[in-house]
Order: C-alpha cells, then sequence, then structure tokens
C-alpha cells in the first residue's frame, strides 16, 4: 500500500512532469536542426540545484 | 526560444546556448570561476563536432556574455537573446522563488536592512554576494533583479520584463512594509 508521504512524491514529480513537457517543446525546433537535444544537455546538470539547475535551463 | 524566434535570431545557436548557459556552476561553486566563463569551455568541448567550428564558438560566446555579475556584454542577437532570457527567469514570480531558494540554501536571513550604497555598486563587484552570509533577497533586489528591467536588450525581453517586474517590485515593497509592521 501507498503511503502518503510516496503519495505526495509522487503527486509533486508528476507536477514537475507536466510542466516539463511544455518547456522542452519550447526548446524543440520543429524543421531546425539542432547541436544538442534536450536530454542530452540534462546529463550534464546536477539535479540538487533548484534555482539554478536544469528546471531553470528549460524555462530560459 | 520564444524571444530568439520574435527576434528572428539563429534558433540552433540559441538552442544549444541556452542549454548550456549554467553548465558550469559546479566549477565556479569549486574554484570561483566565473560560471559562464566555465560553461563557455564545457559548451565548446561537449558541442566539438556536432557543428561548424564558428557555430560553436557562437555558442560559446554567447554563454560567456550571458552572466549579470560579469565584465562582458552580449554582442550578437543571439546573446542579447540568451541574456534576456535568463534574466526574465531572475525577476517575476520565478525571480522571487529563486532568490529565497539561493538564500534558503545558502542558510542566509530572509530579511536585513539594506544600505544605500548596495545599489549603487557595479555589478561585477557582486560576484561573491550569493555565497556570503549577510546577504539576503532584499539585497539580490536592490543590487541586481530592481535593475533588470531596464537592462534588457531585446524588444520581446523588454515588453515580457514589464509585468514580472511590476509583480516584484510589489512582493518586495510588501515584504518591506511587513518587517516594518506597517501592514
Amino acid at each position: 500500500m501507498e503511503t502518503r508521504p510516496a503519495r505526495a512524491k509522487a503527486r509533486r514529480q508528476d507536477g514537475r512532469d507536466k510542466g516539463r513537457e511544455s518547456v522542452v517543446r519550447n526548446h524543440t525546433n520543429e524543421g531546425t536542426a539542432v547541436m544538442i537535444s534536450v536530454e542530452d544537455a540534462e546529463r550534464y546538470y546536477a539535479e540538487s540545484d533548484s534555482a539554478h539547475g536544469f528546471d531553470h535551463v528549460l524555462r530560459v | 526560444m520564444r524571444i530568439g524566434r520574435e527576434e528572428g535570431a539563429d534558433l540552433e545557436i540559441v538552442q544549444a546556448a541556452a542549454l548550456l548557459h549554467d553548465v558550469g556552476r559546479p566549477i565556479e561553486e569549486a574554484t570561483g570561476v566565473s560560471h559562464a566563463e566555465a560553461s563557455a569551455a564545457m559548451a565548446r568541448e561537449i558541442l566539438a563536432g556536432r557543428a561548424a567550428p564558428e557555430r560553436i564558438e557562437a555558442v560559446a560566446c554567447a554563454i560567456a556574455q550571458h552572466r549579470y555579475r560579469g565584465t562582458q556584454t552580449p554582442q550578437s542577437l543571439e546573446a542579447r537573446v540568451l541574456f534576456d532570457a535568463d534574466k526574465l527567469d531572475a525577476i517575476g514570480a520565478i525571480g522571487v522563488a529563486r532568490a529565497f531558494a539561493v538564500a534558503g540554501a545558502q542558510r542566509q536571513h530572509l530579511w536585513a536592512e539594506v544600505a544605500e550604497d548596495v545599489a549603487a555598486r557595479p555589478a561585477e563587484e557582486g560576484r561573491d554576494d550569493l555565497r556570503n552570509a549577510d546577504h539576503t533577497p532584499m539585497h539580490e533586489f536592490r543590487f541586481k533583479l530592481v535593475k533588470l528591467r531596464d537592462g534588457m536588450f531585446t524588444s520581446a525581453g523588454r515588453r515580457l520584463a514589464e509585468e514580472r517586474h511590476r509583480v516584484m517590485a510589489a512582493f518586495f515593497d510588501r515584504l518591506e512594509r511587513e518587517v516594518a509592521g506597517d501592514a
């Protein structure tokens, strides 16, 4: 059975995933070449920095 | 990317610069070297062989020139687009949230009185502010955030900055009044 903290964590992740979909679309150059993909770039960032991490990068 | 499209910039360069512009932050934290310079150097390495050298250099230059607390100003259209997009994420509701997230991570206070000369300091003098225990989000607002709207380089950036600036300024004004017991 899923615990309350686990459900809360899942909800937070779901919200992040939904927000992420829109910003990833923002970085998809339809019809234009890309030097690096979003997934490839993400590998170079640490997960722990909420202010300057990949969430910020995707909004830019 | 939205600003790049609106300004007619080279989107391949803007996209790569946006995705890699902060990739060198851990180097800044470890060594003190500007993350803009570190990220530009890393971008050259990561992108090597993926595009023509002059296009990779255009990405690296845009990244090297994106820092508010830096000594370089953005020269190309793509560099100006990256600078404005990055600064838009430092103002508005997101900017407020980020300022307090940084303060929390650095164990800084929520508020402290800000000396009048803080706002007059040159941008590059604030390089180490975020690691200073006496720095607060209010200092960041007076030193940097309040000036970003008027420092935008593109017309799209200037337009988008207007409302974000109003929201952010209203928040810090309210914070000041609540701390003073006036609200």
